[in-house]
């Protein structure tokens, strides 16, 4: 049993594979799109329902998984061709030109205060800008800058090279080309996660009109300490701090108008989650969560739910929600319904609780492992009661939100099961 | 009738302070006149709307009689001066739809004049005698379907989607009706309906109110076709007779049936002037509507929807079009079947149908969004082997500016456009207009804050219910429009035109500077723009 397991997507779901694979003594490539491991759950403040602090319980986990003798961690790096079968998989891997190299970079920083031009930065959800060499978040795993090379001026107008000059270690090395890499795997876990919808194209939430519409994840980075605005909610419009803020459920989700069918399945969760937070920074904030449907339907969910109401005073409402704008003071009027009576009440910010969907590179990836996918995009298991996280071809597993809606400890149980099946393909692959 | 020399029916309203004692004075002194009168009591002539007379001859009137007191006389001191103007409008109306004017009369006697009032009735009762019966056939009841209301209903949530609804009140959110009416939501009545109160729906005043603009459809995350179902309720309470009192006193409707049920050879080619060329027979057929008779109907107020068809016309003959246009063609039937009468509008499809099968067209261009809507969406059952493309004007100029075939010259000017529903909403249709009105080089397009899908609806739709809420809409449109910093708003329907311009022309609660901008039509603002 001397085949490797290969493992796509270096997330919670991820990560929690490989490190069940590594602890038993199991080679693991684990590819990861991104500059970093660590995926979304890296992005937010705190987890539901105990509210720990996010990265606080992910980074060991991180650095475990890039650090374990068993573990080949590839960031900046994509799944591009996948051969062979069960036992036997031939996968080609485009590792990307980060032009840092990664076994010198210490990621001391001394070239971001150096690098002249910003971008505006993913990580941050646009919130902020970045250098156009730079580390996603402080957490990052692999600790290494990364080159992007649209914006470098270095690499687009030959001009610059402060990086260069000043990377004590000379890690800069502007020659660096992709690489291509090939690695022999008995069985592969795909764990890609998700892509956060964009709520724009859906005009009556005026997100994107209105400056003082967020989006979860855009409120997530901004409640966090190490966010661009160092845990301080700020209103678009006038940087003022809002008393009153209205979170809208579902907007995306349950609505096959737009195409997603499906409950995202945490939205109630981290609306609950991102009220409590905003009333712990602040006592005098207001909370109000406009939902479809109370879904808290886990152990201690409910009780969460009932905490906030009771605890930090966040008022439900049983009504989906429409956004317009008070022109004058750029104030958010939420428009609802209560009973079949329409109703509107101002707010100073409002956050929606944007849908969860199928990352949109998933087709192609579907089509590079020869999966399908379901009706709402996502990855699909062989069968959906008995076999999740099987696919149709053998050797090849799913984990986490690739695979539908699942919350955090759903995704990590799922990353573990699916090491198991890994596991369980290269026995018999193997003949034992 | 047969063996029997024909008796004519006729109604006679008259003013109950001059006429109706006139009417007495000539009883009271033995007048012989003929006995063919039903005489109705009203305060004043001006109380009697055009939809009396459409109404008393569609229920088999052969003549109507108005008699008021004279000119400078009445109680009221001015009703009879309304009666007259309105009394113009409906011989035009009657004129037009092929009845002739000749079957109604306006007289002025005073309660003093017992002689002209015999005098009147012998001659008038003559005049009708000579005209024959009134050629309206009556409207046989539609007899009902076997099958229960509750079966109705359930086929009709079925077909509608209401089941899925989840409650979740974003209709209600989107719903320019419940901004205003706070009793309004679109969901309540279909819960209503689901959670099985079948008895009361019929009679909900609710299922009128809504103006279905489509936009709780357009927006409901489970696609539950709300205006849909609101419609087939509105088929249910029809049947039962339970049909409110629509705008204009229902004239319209009227209007409609008379061109459903009755077979009168129309003048409505009136507008068709030596500048503008048409066929009997070709590819192409204009479908023009009913801008003619809505001319006759608002005959006081400076519409001119009449230049709407001849402004298409023209803007086809530029572009090398000769379309046929018929005066044999009928109302679409949009109206009545969204006030509940789907019968009238199924026999006007046939009528449409035939007429156009008959001029050997492939393709029909509608300028009305409405008819173009009836057509496309609600006319397929029926079709049968018609097979003909459908297009708006709009689309229609958009593909001849992109062919080359059609220039229009330079015209600058800034403009904010109204995305009516039927054509945005219900028909999908944004851009087109937009590019045949920018296709002129200087024009520039200026989008009001409720834009394309999110626009707000111009109060009313198929002239059922017109009430406060629909002027407050109105005139938050015009508010909209009047801030874009617009020259001129262009509405893509008739009925927007109709319906903002007459908030503009009334008593409002703003000031007029607010909502004061110049309203055109799509098809006249473009031919505007013609070399």
């Amino acid at each position: 049993m001397e085949k490797a397991v290969m493992v796509i997507g270096g997330g919670v779901a991820g990560i929690q594979a490989a490190l069940d694979l590594a602890d038993k003594g199991i080679i693991v490539h684990l590819v990861e799109k991104t500059p970093s491991i660590g995926g979304r759950m890296a992005q937010l403040d705190k987890t539901f329902p105990t509210n720990d602090c996010s990265i606080c319980i992910l980074a060991p986990k991180m650095a475990d998984c890039f650090s374990h003798p068993n573990t080949n961690v590839i960031t900046y790096a994509e799944v591009i061709g996948v051969e062979g079968s069960v036992g036997d998989f031939k996968v080609k891997v485009l590792k990307k030109a980060r032009f840092v190299d990664e076994s010198k970079c210490t990621g001391c920083g001394e070239c971001l205060e150096k690098c002249p031009s910003k971008v505006v930065s993913d990580w941050e959800m646009g919130l902020t800008k970045r250098k156009a060499i730079y580390v996603p978040f402080m957490q990052a795993v692999p600790r290494v800058m990364t080159i992007d090379k649209d914006n470098c001026l270095m690499l687009t107008k030959g001009k610059c090279g402060n990086c260069m000059k000043v990377c004590k270690r000379e890690a800069i090395n502007y020659e660096m080309k992709d690489q291509i890499l090939e690695f022999e795997v008995g069985s592969i876990i795909v764990a890609t996660g998700f892509d956060v919808w964009d709520p724009t194209p859906s005009s009556e939430y005026g997100y994107g009109r209105y400056p003082n519409v967020f989006t979860a994840m855009e409120y997530e980075r901004m409640i966090n300490a190490a966010g661009p605005t160092h845990g301080h909610i700020q209103r678009r419009s006038d940087g003022e701090r809002p008393k009153k803020i209205g979170f809208i459920q579902c907007v995306g989700s349950r609505n096959p108008q737009v195409g997603h069918p499906y409950c995202c399945s945490v939205c109630c969760m981290h609306s609950t989650k991102e009220a409590m937070l905003a009333k712990e920074h602040y006592d005098d904030i207001e909370s109000t969560i406009f939902y479809k449907d109370m879904r808290a339907c886990s152990k201690g969910f409910y009780e969460y739910v009932e905490r906030a109401k009771r605890d930090y005073s966040v008022r439900y409402i049983n009504s989906d929600a429409t956004v317009q704008e008070n022109p004058d003071t750029h104030n958010p009027l939420v428009v609802y319904d209560v009973g079949g009576r329409q109703q509107s009440e101002e707010f100073d910010l409002v956050v929606l609780a944007t849908t969860l969907v199928p990352k949109k590179e998933t087709a192609e990836l579907a089509k590079v492992l020869g999966l399908k996918q379901d009706e709402f995009g996502f990855l699909e298991s062989s069968d959906r009661i008995l076999g999740p996280g099987r696919t149709v071809v053998s050797g090849i597993y799913l984990a986490g939100y690739c695979a539908g809606p699942a919350d955090i400890p759903e995704s990590v149980a799922q990353g573990s099961s699916a090491a198991a099946k890994a596991i369980e393909a290269l026995v018999q692959a193997g003949g034992g | 009738m047969s063996g029997k020399e024909f008796e004519p029916n006729i109604v006679a309203f008259c003013c109950n302070w001059c006429s109706y004692a006139g009417a007495d004075l000539a009883g009271v002194s033995r007048m012989q006149y003929p006995p063919n009168a039903r005489i109705i009591r009203v305060m004043c002539s001006g109380r009697v709307e055009p939809y009396f007379i459409l109404r008393a001859l569609e229920m088999g009137a052969d003549g109507i009689l108005i008699a008021g007191c004279h000119i400078g006389d009445c109680h009221y001191i001015s009703g009879n001066v309304e009666a007259e103007k309105r009394m113009e409008s409906v011989k035009e109306l009657l004129d037009r739809l092929g009845i002739g004017k000749d079957r109604m009369r306006l007289e002025w006697i005073s309660a003093s004049e017992g002689q002209k009032f015999a005098a009147t009735m012998k001659e008038f009762t003559e005049q009708i005698r000579k005209l024959g019966p009134n050629p309206m056939p009556k409207v046989p009841k539609a007899t009902k379907d076997p099958i229960t209301l509750k079966q109705r209903i359930d086929t009709l949530i079925e077909d509608t989607g209401a089941f899925d609804c989840v409650e979740c009140g974003k209709c209600t959110t989107v719903c320019p009706v419940a901004k205003y009416n706070t009793e309004f939501a679109p969901r309540t009545i279909v819960l209503k309906a689901t959670e099985g109160q079948m008895q009361t729906l019929s009679t909900d005043k609710d299922i009128w109110t809504c103006i279905t603009c489509e936009q709780c459809n357009s927006m409901c995350p489970y696609k539950v076709d709300y205006s849909g179902f609101i419609r087939g309720l509105r088929t249910e309470a029809s049947s039962l007779d339970n049909v409110p009192v629509c705008s204009q006193g229902g004239l319209m409707q009227g209007v409609m049936r008379v061109m459903a049920h009755g077979d009168f050879k129309q003048n409505r080619l009136g507008w068709v002037t030596d500048d503008v060329k048409i066929a009997e027979k070709g590819d192409v057929f204009f479908f023009t509507g009913c801008a003619v008779y809505f001319d006759s109907i608002f005959k006081d107020r400076e519409l001119d929807l009449s230049g709407i068809p001849q402004a298409a016309v023209k803007i086809m003959n530029k572009g090398g079009i000769i379309p046929v246009v018929s005066n044999d063609e009928v109302c679409c039937g949009h109206d009545l079947n969204w006030t509940g009468d789907e019968t009238a509008m199924q026999k006007l499809m046939k009528k449409n149908l035939e007429v156009i099968k008959a001029s050997g067209a492939k393709k029909v261009v509608f300028s009305c969004p409405e008819c173009l809507r009836t057509f496309d969406l609600d006319y397929q059952e029926l079709m049968g082997d018609a097979d003909f493309e459908m297009v708006h004007i709009s689309q229609l100029i958009d593909d001849l500016i992109k062919e080359g075939k059609l220039k229009l010259k330079k015209n600058a000017r800034k403009l904010t456009f109204q995305d009516s529903c039927r054509l945005g909403r219900h028909m999908d249709i944004y851009d087109q207009p937009r590019n045949a009105l920018k296709a002129s080089e200087g024009t520039e397009i200026v989008e009001m804050e409720n834009t394309r899908d999110k626009a707000l609806c111009c109060g009313v739709s198929a002239w059922a219910t017109c009430d406060e809420t629909s002027r407050r809409l109105q005139v938050e449109r015009l508010k909209e429009a009047k801030k874009t910093g617009a020259e001129c708003l262009v509405t893509g329907c008739y009925k927007c035109l109709i319906h903002l311009k007459c908030a503009q022309e009334n008593k409002t609660l703003v000031p007029k500077e607010q909502i004061d901008i110049k309203i055109k039509d799509l098809t006249v603002a473009i031919a505007d723009s013609l070399e």
